[in-house]
C-alpha cells in the first residue's frame, strides 16, 4: 500500500456526511479501491449508523470493511467548510480520512498501516502539521513518512 | 497501579488501536504499568500473559464486543468501558476505575 498525491482530495465542497460519503465512495471508485460505489457508500453508512467515526478537532474515519473494497488503503479529503458530524468534542469536521478494507485476507501490512494512521490521529502534531499542508504531494509525502515508522 | 485490559470495536480496524494507545499513553502519564492487548482484525496483537494478568489490580476491557481468552482475568476485578469513552477521555477512565476498584476492597 503507497498513499499517492492522487489520494489526497483538497477543496472538497460537500455539505452533510450523506454527500460526503457519496463523493468519497465515488472517489475510492476513481482511484480503484472499489468497483461498486452503491456498496461502498452503503457500508460506511451503516458503520456510520452502528457508532459515528467523529473524533475531535475536526476529523473524522468513516470505515468500510466490504467485499466491495477491493485493495486496502485510504484516502485523504479537505473539505472546503466544516460540516456537522458526531463527534468527541462536538466541533464539526473538515478533514477526513475514508478507511477501506476487504472482510478476508486485508494483510497485515496493510492493517498496521492503517492502524498507525489512526493512532497517528491522537497526536496534536501530526493534525497541526498535516493542516499546515497544502500540496497534495506534500500531504502525501507526510502521511507515508508517519505511517510507515 | 497495575492495569491489564483488551480493546476491541467492530471492524477492528481503527478504534481499537487508538483506545490501546490512547490508554497506555495516560497510564505513563499518570505513571501507572498500563498495557493493553488489542483484539482486531490482526488478532491479538500485543497480548497480555498470564503473569501479566496475574498482577494486574484491575483489567479493563475497552469494548462491547466479544472478547477471547477472559480466562486469563479470572478472579480480577473486570469493568467494561465503552471504547469511545477510553479514546475520548483515557486518564479519566483509568482513574475512575481504579478508584471503583478500591471502593469494592
Amino acid at each position: 500500500m503507497k498513499f499517492t498525491a492522487s489520494d489526497v482530495f483538497l477543496n472538497v465542497n460537500e455539505l452533510s456526511v450523506d454527500s460526503f460519503l457519496k463523493f468519497a465512495s465515488q472517489a475510492a471508485f476513481d482511484t480503484g479501491y472499489t468497483k461498486s460505489i452503491a456498496e461502498l457508500n452503503q457500508s460506511f453508512l451503516e458503520r456510520e449508523k452502528e457508532f459515528s467515526t467523529g473524533l475531535e478537532d475536526g476529523f473524522a474515519i468513516p470505515h468500510a470493511k466490504n467485499a466491495a473494497v477491493q485493495k486496502p488503503g485510504f484516502l485523504y479529503f479537505r473539505l472546503s467548510q466544516p460540516i456537522d458530524w458526531q463527534t468527541y468534542d462536538d466541533k464539526p469536521v473538515s478533514d477526513i480520512f475514508t478507511l477501506m478494507v476487504p472482510p478476508e485476507n486485508a494483510g497485515n501490512e496493510h492493517l498496521k498501516m492503517l492502524a498507525n494512521l489512526s493512532t497517528a490521529l491522537l497526536e496534536d502534531e501530526f493534525k497541526q502539521k498535516l493542516r499546515s499542508l497544502t500540496s497534495q504531494k506534500e500531504i502525501a509525502d507526510y502521511i507515508n513518512q508517519k505511517i510507515g515508522e | 497501579m497495575n492495569v491489564v485490559g483488551v480493546s476491541a470495536c467492530p471492524a477492528g480496524l481503527a478504534h481499537t488501536p487508538m483506545a490501546a494507545k490512547a490508554l497506555e499513553k495516560a497510564g505513563t502519564e499518570l505513571g501507572w504499568n498500563v498495557r493493553i492487548e488489542q483484539q482486531g482484525m490482526m488478532g491479538p496483537v500485543n497480548a497480555i500473559t498470564q503473569v501479566e494478568a496475574d498482577a494486574a489490580d484491575f483489567v479493563l476491557i475497552a469494548s462491547d464486543q466479544k472478547i477471547t481468552s477472559m480466562d486469563r482475568f479470572e478472579g480480577k476485578p473486570i469493568i467494561r468501558v465503552d471504547i469511545n469513552t477510553c479514546i475520548k477521555a483515557p486518564k479519566a477512565v483509568l482513574k475512575k476505575c481504579a478508584a471503583a476498584v478500591k471502593k469494592e476492597n
